[in-house]
């Protein structure tokens, strides 16, 4: 049975020029999943058979789902959770047009219709992204902030090594960090994600005083999970984050990649549906 | 909401406004309409006999294989019950005159052979085909995120377009395979910023993503074997990459990956050198399978299938004298039963007792002679001529292809009432010829 129309890069007169695939359900409930992909991915290929799994799962069947993209190459981070902060309001403020530029004529949905949830999946650098742009949108009293939630998978927040990485995941050539590519590899994220770095402290230090007190509470990660054979990010836990969860047999990038005989990734986010 | 509309208005959307298809259509309506026969035969003309070198006859014609591209999308989502069925449609009355065009269909039937346009043109005209199954959306939706990413990277790119003997501002495929020679090189184009891309650095992420797109086809075809029609028509929708130039692909693709078995690792121990030789072995063999025409068969059958026309028959056949009631009804079961597995009709089977021979046949002066008539598929014929020849209370059999003109030819029981001889007597060459015309 079809539970989401065909995927579709979503356009829009007043998105944000990012790559943003969507999956529209054909009954929605007003709760959406969006993937945000970390340093060097790709909106889809970061999460693997994420893309298929949902649409299998009883769970997901009437929610909407995106997988958000964006230059995890080269940008500068909080530029990127700036742009990332521009299309959630859009997402949430401008509901209407985003539906009425992206969906079939066919499949109309009701003139109210907006979003009650918003589960924002994130790896790595994306975690990082994330968090700072729900924080500027806490601090600028956006008031969709709290219909959101995130569930983290090898979150970057507490710094990384992205060097090794580069080209591991920016090619299909994943032999090439054989070859030394990280020395040739430049990006002002190579000094963003070194830990204590002034933007990642500076990330803690607001995220903290926006928690303080028990408020803002979608500052907080719902759920983060870790790789067990993490080499990349530093596995500390950032602020009042839950104590994490770890996959076993899971590097910085298997850790998101579920298949149909590997689906613990996928149970970790389907737990908290 | 209705679903099947919705999906139907997504995917006219992405394969025909979204492409040049729609350009392409107008104007071989056009030229279709006005009976302009001359301009289309040259605008799709055998490449092989005059050189396509002009742009706007390059445009066309990428124009035309977009549609191309569009027709085979539609028949892969018609085939599942994705789609409704939009023959009535202004969008399907348009493609099925583009379709049944005598320029056209040598072009994606001779020219460039791809097969989901010649399944669609059938299903316009009215043969609709629909298999059903668990997992065939999820898995469909799983084939348009692969395809929106083929189309978005490669498609109308760089990379494929030399592969497929082009050069591009003065670069040929053979440089690609240079370059990878030398890694360092390599390496550095392959991190240019895409805004700063030239056309080696972009051939080069193209080749990449041509690469994760190999892999990723073939984990989709793994997924859907338990759909045979439903992954060869997905293999079908690249069969011009992996199939019409297949073994040129895999050859050129195959010397490029070469190149990395030659590279010297910073670590140059075993295990680097392993897991190096590992991926351009996995990769050959990827690309080996996907162009090995394994997947065709199945839509090649249907095709085939779709094809033929159906055509009436009659047969007589001589059985020997002497059998009894129960072998008779053996051979008249195995006959009736080979029309019923190939989708027949039977409409006369008469049992015309035994006669005597125009000449002994395998020592028999007489012979039981059964006639029968019936329509079916040239397969239905064929198997039907094997399993004749073969049985041994068979003597002789003769068929004839029933056409208009000789309807009213239909033997009677006086026409095969042939020549009296005696078993012993000697038969002569020319009744033997006269015998043999008859069967």
């Amino acid at each position: 049975m079809q539970t989401h129309l065909a995927t579709r890069t979503l356009k829009g007169t007043q998105k944000p020029n990012k790559d943003v695939q969507a999956l529209f359900a054909v009954q929605p409930n007003r709760k959406a999943i969006l993937f945000i992909h970390g340093f060097s991915g790709d909106a889809i290929d970061t999460w693997s058979d994420f893309h298929g799994l949902l649409l299998e799962c009883p769970k997901c069947t009437k929610r909407d789902v995106f997988f958000y993209g964006y230059d995890g190459l080269r940008a500068e981070m909080n530029a990127s959770a700036a742009i990332f902060r521009e299309f959630l309001d859009w997402f949430f403020n401008s509901t209407k047009i985003l539906l009425n530029e992206n969906l079939p004529q066919s499949a109309p949905r009701t003139n109210d219709f907006e979003y009650d949830e918003l589960i924002i999946v994130a790896h790595s650098l994306g975690a990082v992204i994330a968090r700072r742009a729900l924080l500027d949108a806490t601090n600028n009293k956006s008031n969709w902030v709290a219909k959101t939630k995130m569930i983290l998978y090898a979150p970057a927040h507490k710094g990384a090594n992205v060097v090794d990485l580069a080209l591991e995941v920016a090619s299909s050539f994943s032999f090439l960090k054989l070859f030394g590519i990280g020395a040739r590899f430049t990006s002002p994220l190579i000094d963003e994600l070194k830990p204590e770095s002034r933007s990642l402290k500076k990330l803690l230090e607001d995220t903290k005083t926006a928690t303080k007190n028990g408020t803002n509470l979608h500052l907080i990660a719902c759920k983060v999970v870790l790789a067990e054979y993490e080499k990349i990010v530093v596995n500390d836990i950032f602020g009042d984050d839950p104590a994490p969860y770890a996959i076993p047999e899971t590097t910085h990038t298997s850790v998101c990649k579920p298949n149909r005989d590997f689906l613990q990734p996928f149970s970790h986010l389907e737990v908290c549906l | 909401m209705n679903l099947q509309q919705a999906n139907f208005e997504d995917l006219i959307t992405t394969y025909y406004y979204g492409t040049s298809a729609y350009e392409a259509a107008g104007h071989l309506v056009g030229l279709i309409t006005r009976e302009q026969s001359q301009p289309l035969a040259t605008l799709l003309r055998d490449y092989r006999k005059r050189a396509v070198n002009m742009p706007s006859e390059i445009k066309f014609r990428e124009a035309v294989d977009d549609l191309m591209i569009c027709c085979s999308a539609m028949e892969l989502a018609s085939l599942i019950g994705f789609i409704p069925i939009f023959q009535q449609t202004d969008f399907g009355s348009k493609i099925l005159l583009i379709l049944e065009n005598k320029y056209v269909r040598l072009y994606y039937e001779e020219f460039y052979p791809t097969k989901l346009p010649q399944l669609l043109r059938c299903r316009l005209a009215g043969a609709h085909h629909v298999i059903n199954g668990t997992e065939l959306y999820s898995n469909f939706m799983a084939f348009l995120a692969l395809d929106r990413r083929f189309m978005e990277k490669l498609n109308n790119c760089y990379l494929l377009r030399m592969l497929d003997s082009f050069t591009i501002k003065e670069y040929r495929f053979s440089d690609v395979v240079n370059l990878l020679s030398t890694p360092n090189k390599f390496i550095e184009l392959l991190l240019v910023a895409p805004d700063k891309r030239d056309v080696m650095s972009q051939t080069l992420n193209e080749f990449s993503s041509l690469m994760q797109f190999c892999f990723d086809l073939r984990k989709l075809l793994i997924l859907t074997e338990s759909q045979p029609l439903f992954q060869s028509a997905i293999w079908n929708h690249y069969s011009y990459w992996f199939q019409i130039i297949g073994k040129e692909l895999s050859e050129q693709l195959g010397e490029a990956l070469q190149q990395f078995i030659k590279w010297k690792p910073v670590i140059n121990n075993k295990d680097t050198i392993n897991t190096i030789y590992c991926y351009v072995t996995k990769a050959k063999a990827v690309l080996s399978e996907l162009t090995s025409n394994n997947y065709s068969i199945p839509v090649d059958d249907l095709l085939d299938e779709l094809n033929y026309e159906v055509l009436d028959f009659e047969i007589i056949y001589i059985l020997k004298p002497a059998l009894g009631e129960d072998v008779i009804k053996e051979v008249t079961d195995k006959v009736l039963g080979i029309i019923l597995t190939y989708k027949g009709e039977c409409f006369r089977l008469d049992d015309w007792g035994v006669r005597q021979l125009a000449y002994p046949i395998k020592k028999y002066a007489k012979g039981r002679y059964c006639y029968l008539r019936f329509n079916g598929r040239p397969d239905l014929i064929g198997e039907m001529e094997r399993c004749l020849k073969l049985d041994e209370n068979v003597l002789r059999y003769q068929r004839n292809i029933i056409t208009k003109e000789s309807v009213a030819k239909i033997p009677s029981f006086v026409e095969f009432d042939t020549i009296e001889v005696d078993e012993d007597e000697e038969v002569s060459e020319d009744t033997k010829k006269m015998a043999t015309k008859e069967f």
